[in-house]
């Protein structure tokens, strides 16, 4: 059994700690392309990466500097927004907070450990973070993705496996397969801003994988096949849809509400496993904006799916007068 | 090596470690002697371990309106508060004694005849005009006549070492958890420390709880009731401790909107639909919990509560209206009402108070009010309190006037000399005052879980302990018997 509002509450800590590892790891990329490139080409592909993320509109109501490491600590370390790392380390903790009674007591300590630690980064403040020539939010970047691998590992080993952790697992995958969608649609165009088939396969954790069937030089196409289709790489989002269906399951048996998402998770994971996808990625951005799209509605369903059922016509004698009661059902 | 102050020569308090001629007593000589082998720097590496170890683990309590953020570590002292254990089982007869005459006041109030207000033991209008006093309460009655399943009753050490009651907690005492992490914590920090003593265990307490939960849950409900602990939510001061206890329990922590009344049963909103709940454990005030019944701006509470409780499908703990028995101005007649109820001496003497709506009281407290302290009954959290005499002249002159013009509001108690103990204050471990808050449970029995919460006022010479306030705590430990002949010796 598990309240509608914990079911809430992990979904989103799942999604969150996705978020955080995946920025984190993007911005560790970007960093060590940093170094090797000419300022304005390296601001042009931070941008680049600020809107593969989604966010745009807080990056240019957060006035960021023009410094070479302005970008990375708007990724990293500026909680004026929701998409930086802080703010996801942040937004985790504060769902496990929530239900800090039913989940494993060393997956609230990492999470607030991991808390703390990106608060004292954020506390230096940007300017001084800029003077260490990106050295602060570099350090957090190495501290949070240590931080999400030891919360994914706790989570994995001493979660057990019930509502809780199905709705949490769902969230991570959810959040992983929307990242990679548009993630890959930063590779698409001809600018000299669009991230080369290597990079998309560092941003999502599957270089060396990819490197052994691809070979060095991957064409966008090539990538694109693998971060979708590939069935044995827990980073595309074949095998994350298959997750993602495995635990409505585990969650169809306590709660109907799952269905409509069941269905859907099937519809997309067939399209995907089944379809000609040689054929849909001759269109790509076309492909890309249904799959992102599709995969939204999808993360909408669940969500929905923690909404009690408890209709008006349970709730109408909330308000009754006390005085005339006839007990507990049989 | 670390200076261990004696407590000063003039002082008036009873210090727990150390007699009037400055010797060592027998039950504190063995961790005098350990603590005596630390150097200040070595006792404040000890400290950073605790501190960082509640940091990590978010161990925390809320300052309402404090500007370094809502959360702040739950502050530990290292020196720790020693119970022998002929002390204690002194403590645990009294305390059970004095909740068993309370629970029975509670019964006969709101399910019994008001014998105790008919007899003349407390005069009707007194608890009729109680803010606690809660009409919505009558006729609601409560299995075992457990009205307070949970109490915690605060005690303090006058200037001869005897225990005396200070004030009685029977609505949402809080602050076991800390008596659970402060002994964790101590472990860390001092694994050693233990090969000198025999202590109680504290981990038990969910258990003890839970068992006593069980069993005031409603007939129907059943071998395996459904247990929650109803939370105001993240912001409280109090939600670690809330999600502490449902943790150790195993049971769910909700919110006011998880819970809804449908035909006077209460459902918990899960994903498979509404489950029925038979036992609240609500750590929200009798006025939130119910819009329909009490304030109607509530959003913390649940639509219907009263109706279910009255209904019986449902019991909530501490029950509604325990206000009334904990109420500063009835304080002064419990120990009549133990002999009333239970035809018993109490074991345990209150704090000697006196009541501002006898004239004789009023004016002979008049007289020295510079002597005395001064409460006001509607507060909690050592909030609104004048000690008579660290007080200007003028701030006497009000609060005479604040009681002429409403003595039922008033209570003014001799100044209790608290006990003293060495705590860590700047690389010293010096006296401080402190008070001791047991906890006691009542389902079937009443039971008194071993030690409680010892706070200590770290700022020298103050007598406010209150968290809230700057307080700090320390691990309490209450000696097995064996224990304590291995210390004496």
């Amino acid at each position: 059994m598990i309240l509608a509002r914990h079911a809430d509450s992990l979904l989103w800590a799942g999604r969150y700690l996705e978020r955080a590892d995946t920025i984190a790891r993007c911005v560790s990329v970007e960093t060590n392309a940093v170094m090797h490139r000419q300022a304005t080409e390296a601001r042009l592909a931070s941008r680049r990466l600020v809107q593969a993320l989604g966010l745009q509109d807080e990056f240019v109501a957060a006035q960021v500097g023009t410094g070479p490491y302005a970008v990375m600590d708007f990724l990293v370390s500026d909680d004026s927004h929701p998409g930086s790392v802080v703010s996801a380390v942040e937004a985790v903790r504060e769902n496990l907070r929530i239900v800090r009674d039913r989940i494993p007591v060393e997956l609230w300590e990492e999470a607030n450990s991991l808390h703390i630690l990106m608060q004292s980064a954020k506390s230096v403040g940007a300017a001084a973070r800029e003077q260490t020539g990106g050295e602060v939010s570099r350090m957090s970047v190495i501290t949070a993705r240590r931080g999400c691998r030891s919360l994914s590992g706790v989570m994995t080993e001493s979660m057990s496996r019930d509502e809780g952790y199905a709705f949490m697992e769902a969230g991570r995958l959810l959040e992983r397969s929307i990242l990679t969608v548009e993630l890959l649609k930063s590779g698409l165009g001809t600018g000299a801003d669009v991230f080369d088939g290597n990079r998309l396969l560092a941003f999502t954790h599957s270089l060396q994988a990819a490197r052994r069937e691809l070979g060095h030089s991957p064409q966008w196409h090539a990538v694109a096949k693998f971060l979708l289709q590939h069935e044995q790489m827990p980073r595309s989002v074949l095998w994350c849809l298959g997750r993602v269906e495995l635990r409505l399951e585990d969650l169809a048996a306590a709660a109907g509400a799952v269905a409509t998402a069941r269905r859907r998770a099937g519809a997309l994971r067939a399209h995907l496993e089944y379809g000609e996808l040689d054929e849909l990625l001759g269109q790509p951005e076309a492909e890309l904006a249904y799959l992102g799209s599709a995969l939204a509605e999808l993360a909408a369903d669940v969500h929905t799916s923690t909404v009690a059922r408890s209709s008006l016509a349970e709730v109408h004698a909330q308000f009754v007068r006390p005085g005339d009661g006839r007990g507990r059902p049989q | 090596m670390a200076e261990l102050q004696r407590s000063d020569a003039d002082q008036l308090a009873y210090d727990e470690a150390f007699d009037r001629d400055g010797n060592v007593r027998p039950l504190y000589a063995a961790i005098v002697e350990r603590f005596s082998n630390f150097d200040a720097a070595e006792l404040r590496r000890r400290e950073g371990i605790i501190e960082e170890e509640f940091r990590r683990q978010g161990i925390t309590f809320t300052v309402y309106g404090d500007s370094q953020g809502t959360e702040r570590t739950w502050p530990m002292d290292l020196f720790p508060r020693l119970i022998a254990a002929t002390e204690w089982q002194e403590i645990e007869r009294g305390l059970s004694q004095r909740v068993t005459a309370l629970n029975r006041f509670l019964a006969d109030i709101y399910t019994g005849e008001g014998a105790a207000m008919a007899d003349g033991v407390v005069p009707a209008w007194l608890v009729q005009s109680s803010d606690g006093f809660e009409r919505n309460a009558f006729g609601v009655s409560v299995p075992h006549d457990a009205h307070c399943v949970i109490a915690g009753i605060d005690l303090v050490r006058d200037a001869e070492g005897q225990y005396r009651v200070l004030e009685d907690n029977l609505r949402n005492p809080s602050g076991i958890s800390y008596v659970i992490e402060n002994r964790a914590a101590m472990t860390r920090a001092f694994p050693r420390v233990w090969e000198d003593h025999t202590v109680e265990p504290v981990g038990q307490y969910g258990r003890m709880l839970r068992t006593a939960l069980e069993s005031v849950a409603p007939t129907g409900a059943g071998d395996k009731p459904l247990i929650v602990i109803l939370t105001p939510g993240i912001y409280n001061s109090a939600y670690f401790e809330h999600a502490f206890l449902a943790r150790e329990m195993g049971v769910e922590l909700v919110e006011g909107p998880d819970l809804v009344v449908d035909e006077h049963v209460v459902y918990l909103r899960t994903i498979e639909g509404l489950v029925p709940v038979d036992v609240i454990y609500r750590r929200i005030d009798d006025t939130f919990l119910d819009p329909v019944s009490f304030r109607p701006d509530s959003t913390l509470g649940v639509p219907g509560l009263l109706g279910a409780m009255r209904a019986g499908t449902v019991t909530v703990c501490n029950a509604v209206g325990n206000g009334v028995a904990d109420d500063k101005a009835i304080h002064p007649y419990v120990t009549d009402l133990i002999r009333y109820y239970l035809g018993e001496e109490p074991i345990l003497p209150n704090v000697e108070t006196y009541v501002m709506w006898e004239p004789d009281q009023r004016e002979a407290a008049f007289e020295r009010l510079d002597e005395l302290v001064i409460k006001p009954v509607g507060e909690s959290g050592g909030y609104g309190i004048v000690i008579g005499r660290n007080a200007t002249d003028e701030e006497l002159a009000n609060a005479r006037a604040e009681i002429e013009a409403d003595p039922r509001n008033w209570v003014v108690q001799e100044v209790v000399e608290l006990s003293t103990l060495a705590s860590m204050c700047d690389d010293v471990l010096e006296p401080r005052h402190l008070d001791l808050r047991p906890f006691v449970i009542t389902g079937e029995r009443t039971q008194v879980f071993p030690g409680g919460l010892t706070r200590v006022a770290m700022r020298k010479g103050s007598l406010i302990v209150n968290s809230s306030q700057g307080g700090g705590s320390k691990d309490t430990w209450v000696l097995a018997p064996q224990g304590e002949t291995q210390a004496a010796t």
